[in-house]
């Protein structure tokens, strides 16, 4: 018998799926993939007990945490394709628009994505969370973690993103 | 000396006033802290640009889009149930071409998507397991008489829905000005009826005003229903089981409403169009949500069969006449069938008609010939 909907569904929903995309475009970088990750979200709190009052927090973190999943998924997979063979498709310009423009994006976000990937995952959340403009003590609750630790998190997190970007 | 820790200083870059005033003091004497806050506010302007690289602005979402992503989601989440779970990490498809392919091999989401993309436009709300109970296919007079009125009136807080459940309605005003007929049409995505000409008297362009689709949302309490019924001394029939926190939404609209006025006077013409109204239920079929709200005091019986059969196969909508002010009539209109209300007083008329997924009418203070002559070019 599936679980009864939340009645707040479709209020939530509509007030919070415009920033969830946005968080989960942050990592993907990608308006469909973001959509998909944002789908997903709203599926497991469809299907949470979580209070309204605490919605905004819970899907923020949550975007987030799908978003990096996303990313490393990607990752392993692109790691066994790239051992398979080589598709000079991956390495073409996508059509439309400045091709020379477009290499530059699709590498510029590809690294950033491959650096994400890289960091821890409560770093990388940390990291997601707070450029989308999320606060100490929602971060804090994101991670379950003190709001003294969130700079501590945050810190480290940006240390290693650096790291990570300078070697691409 | 002790430094500043690295968590302390990172978070001095987001809000100086969080950290004590003596970490505050050390950062601007320390040269060591001075060199490691540098570096932490240049990681985060690496930060900060990276993920601005991989953003490229705020998603550019308007109500249409979220429309389509609410729709999409109604159907995964109804999917997910057949399923047996949620399978999270794998997305479900873009296209509404995929969407309906899938729907196909699933009636009971066909059903219920299929349902609300008529209704809504692509815009109905609706969640998991959502069925479509009733939908405006033709619409038919309900005499009510003068007893049945007062009955009724005797017993408007029984009748409430809300003394029954949780009633959400839109808080927004039902109807919006708009400057013109091209705005009304994109708004609420209904072609303008094109009036032909114009009954004597009635002048002038048209005020357009438009209908934003309106959803109620009312889940069924048996506590409710017991405090209403203790707090009036009233006895209430035993709420079905099943029924209590199930979910009924209510859907109109959109829709647009046209009127001609005279200078500062009442209106002489208006033409309604309104998306068919219809409803969808969260598992109580209409049957026993119909008989149970029949079944409440102070409805009458015959009034309560007239609406039990005519609401027989959910299509159509009944519109109440009230027996001592008005009569109600049919007449043939194309391949539909208006009915046709007038006032004794012959102060007004109005021919009302559904079909095509739309619910029309025409009124004013008109002959019944000038109103059906006016509904005939609309049809």
């Amino acid at each position: 018998m599936p679980k009864r909907p939340r009645p707040d569904l479709e209020q939530v929903f509509r007030a919070e799926y415009v920033r969830v995309v946005a968080v989960a475009r942050r990592v993907l970088g990608d308006d469909h993939a973001a959509e998909d990750v944002a789908q997903e979200v709203f599926l497991a709190f469809a299907r949470s007990d979580v209070e309204v009052s605490a919605a905004r927090g819970w899907l923020t973190a949550a975007a987030a945490h799908t978003a990096l999943n996303v990313v490393r998924t990607n990752r392993r997979r692109a790691g066994r394709e790239a051992r398979a063979q080589t598709d000079p498709a991956l390495s073409r310009p996508a059509a439309g628009g400045d091709p020379a423009d477009a290499m530059v994006r699709r590498w510029d976000r590809a690294q950033v994505r491959a650096a994400l990937g890289a960091l821890p995952q409560a770093q990388a959340v940390a990291l997601v969370l707070r450029h989308s403009g999320a606060g100490y003590a929602e971060i804090a609750d994101a991670l379950g973690i003190s709001v003294t630790g969130v700079g501590t998190t945050l810190r480290r997190a940006e240390m290693a993103l650096r790291k990570e970007l300078s070697r691409g | 000396m002790t430094h500043v820790a690295a968590g302390v200083l990172r978070r001095f870059l987001d809000q100086p006033a969080a950290i004590s005033a003596v970490d505050r003091a050390h950062l601007t004497s320390c040269p060591r802290c001075a060199i490691e806050l540098g570096q932490a506010q240049h990681d985060r302007a690496t930060a900060a640009a990276a993920l601005i690289t991989a953003d490229r602005g705020e998603p550019d979402l308007g109500p249409a889009q979220l429309d389509t992503a609410w729709v999409r989601f109604v159907e995964r989440l109804a999917e997910s149930d057949v399923a047996g779970s949620a399978r999270p990490g794998r997305p479900g498809p873009r296209s509404r071409q995929s969407l309906l392919a899938r729907l196909a091999r699933r009636p009971v989401a066909a059903a219920v998507i299929a349902g609300l993309v008529i209704v809504g436009g692509g815009a109905a709300a609706a969640a998991q397991g959502w069925l479509q109970i009733f939908r405006t296919e033709t619409v038919a007079p309900v005499s009510i008489s003068a007893q049945d009125l007062m009955a009724v009136g005797e017993v408007g807080r029984l009748m409430a829905l809300s003394a029954y459940g949780q009633l959400v309605q839109p808080t927004r005003p039902p109807l919006t000005d708009v400057p013109d007929a091209a705005d009304a049409a994109t708004r609420t995505g209904l072609t303008v009826p094109q009036v032909g000409a114009l009954p004597t008297g009635v002048q002038g362009n048209p005020r357009y005003q438009i209908l934003e689709r309106q959803v109620v949302q009312f889940t069924f309490s048996a506590a409710k229903a017991a405090q209403t019924a203790a707090a009036l001394g009233a006895t209430l029939p035993p709420m079905p089981a099943g029924l209590d926190g199930s979910q009924l939404q209510l859907l109109a609209g959109p829709g647009m409403v046209l009127t001609w006025t005279q200078r500062s006077g009442p209106p002489t013409l208006m033409v309604a169009k309104l998306t068919a109204p219809s409803v969808v239920s969260q598992g109580a079929p209409l049957p026993v949500v119909r008989d149970y709200l029949l079944s409440l005091p102070g409805i009458p019986a015959d009034l309560a069969a007239q609406l039990r059969t005519m609401t027989g196969d959910g299509t159509t909508l009944p519109i109440p006449v009230p027996a001592n002010l008005a009569t109600a009539s049919q007449a043939p209109l194309g391949d539909a069938t208006a009915t046709v209300v007038e006032t004794k007083d012959r102060a007004a008329v109005a021919a009302i008609w559904a079909g095509h997924g739309v619910v029309e009418a025409v009124a004013g203070p008109l002959s019944r010939e000038e109103v059906l002559a006016v509904a005939h070019d609309l049809h």
